[in-house]
């Protein structure tokens, strides 16, 4: 519930901000809260629960979201999303830059997540569905043209 | 007495290993249920892309965990002398079926698997041998069961047994060394190789005790003999 709420205020802020006039951008500290709260959050509490008797890695004792586009992007659609990484840490050792990367809307708060090549709706990673992004989605109208 | 003591101290001791180990598939077999829960999702195939060919390195997983789940807690059923004592023909038919899972499915999909390994060459070079220990003590355990050497056949049988039970082994190790710390690369790869030369130097050495892991020299003397048992001479 309280996970629930910190995403809802996430989502209601960037809202706010995406609909005001083109020259106000979000600001990068929003999205980076969106990205936590929307998925490093519960990511990192799934991990912890999943059993620990495996070949799998670990879950990391710390994670952060990094955005990494000063400017928000647009893909063929015209939607503006923004690219994120997500740093995992194990113990003390260094921060494993890249652990996951993906990219925010923040016109509707879609998040999406790289597995592979393709991309995953956010849902995917947390257990709730495993649908694929829109082929558009995180794909810079730019890089395609 | 002393001697009754030590012996029933050293079955005792068995039980309890063949219990852990027992525990620990149980915890694995578990654990695997989130490859069905989570499916392509599950971390331990995320944090293996990109594959170059991720659908048969999916398939072989699920074909070696399967195989797995089967192959470790029927060994451990067919180290009961009680089994082997009172059912002789079902303990060559779960050793038949055994010796197939094993030869067929569990070591084909471990040594593909072992190309992936987290930990690089090292690791691989770890899971190759352990998987090479486990298919080449399986084809001599057979090949001597089959020409009624029942020392050599359970010789053989232990270093299946031991390999094995490296799956729990070295995840009880990896778990350790989460708890104190250890950076996760240079742990994995520890918590392999040690487990899979420690068992095999333990295996080697049970063998040439001559005595069953689940029972006294007392029991063994006084077992008849069978030419389908284990000789408790050694």
């Amino acid at each position: 519930m309280k996970a629930h709420l910190y995403i809802l205020g996430s989502l209601i802020l960037l809202a706010d901000v995406a609909s005001a006039d083109p020259p106000a951008r979000v600001k990068p500290d929003a999205v980076t809260a969106a990205v936590q709260t929307g998925l490093v959050a519960p990511w990192t509490a799934r991990q912890r629960q999943r059993a620990k008797f495996s070949r799998a890695r670990m879950p990391p004792s710390e994670a952060r979201a990094r955005v990494l586009d000063k400017q928000p992007q647009r893909d063929a659609q015209g939607s503006e999303y923004y690219s994120f990484s997500v740093d995992t840490r194990f113990g003390k050792a260094e921060w494993n830059t890249a652990a996951m990367t993906g990219c925010i809307y923040p016109g509707d708060g879609a998040i999406y997540v790289k597995r592979g090549e393709d991309y995953r709706t956010v849902g995917s990673y947390l257990g709730k569905d495993s649908a694929a992004a829109p082929l558009h989605a995180c794909r810079s109208a730019a890089a395609d043209t | 007495m002393h001697i009754v003591t030590r012996h029933t101290l050293q079955a005792a001791l068995c039980g309890v290993v063949l219990l852990m180990m027992a525990l620990g598939s149980a915890f694995i077999s578990y654990g695997c249920l989130a490859y069905v829960e989570e499916g392509e999702m599950h971390p331990f195939i995320l944090e293996k892309l990109p594959l170059p060919n991720e659908q048969m390195w999916t398939t072989a997983l699920y074909i070696h965990i399967t195989a797995a789940a089967l192959s470790f807690p029927t060994m451990l059923l067919l180290m009961s002398r009680a089994l082997l004592r009172r059912v002789p023909r079902l303990h060559r038919w779960l050793g038949r079926l055994v010796g197939l899972v094993v030869l067929t499915a569990l070591t084909p999909a471990g040594f593909y698997l072992a190309f992936f390994a987290k930990g690089g060459a090292v690791s691989t070079a770890g899971f190759l041998l352990t998987g090479a220990i486990v298919a080449v003590a399986m084809l001599r355990a057979v090949a001597a069961a089959r020409r009624r050497d029942f020392h050599t056949h359970r010789r053989f049988m232990l270093h299946v047994l031991a390999q094995m039970s490296v799956a729990v082994t070295s995840r009880a190790v990896l778990v350790l060394f989460d708890v104190v710390g250890v950076d996760p690369e240079r742990g994995y790869v520890i918590a392999l190789w040690i487990p899979v030369i420690v068992s095999a130097l333990v295996a080697e050495r049970w063998a040439a005790r001559g005595a069953s892991p689940t029972t006294s020299r007392r029991n063994h003397e006084s077992a008849p003999v069978h030419p389908w048992k284990f000789d408790p001479a050694g």
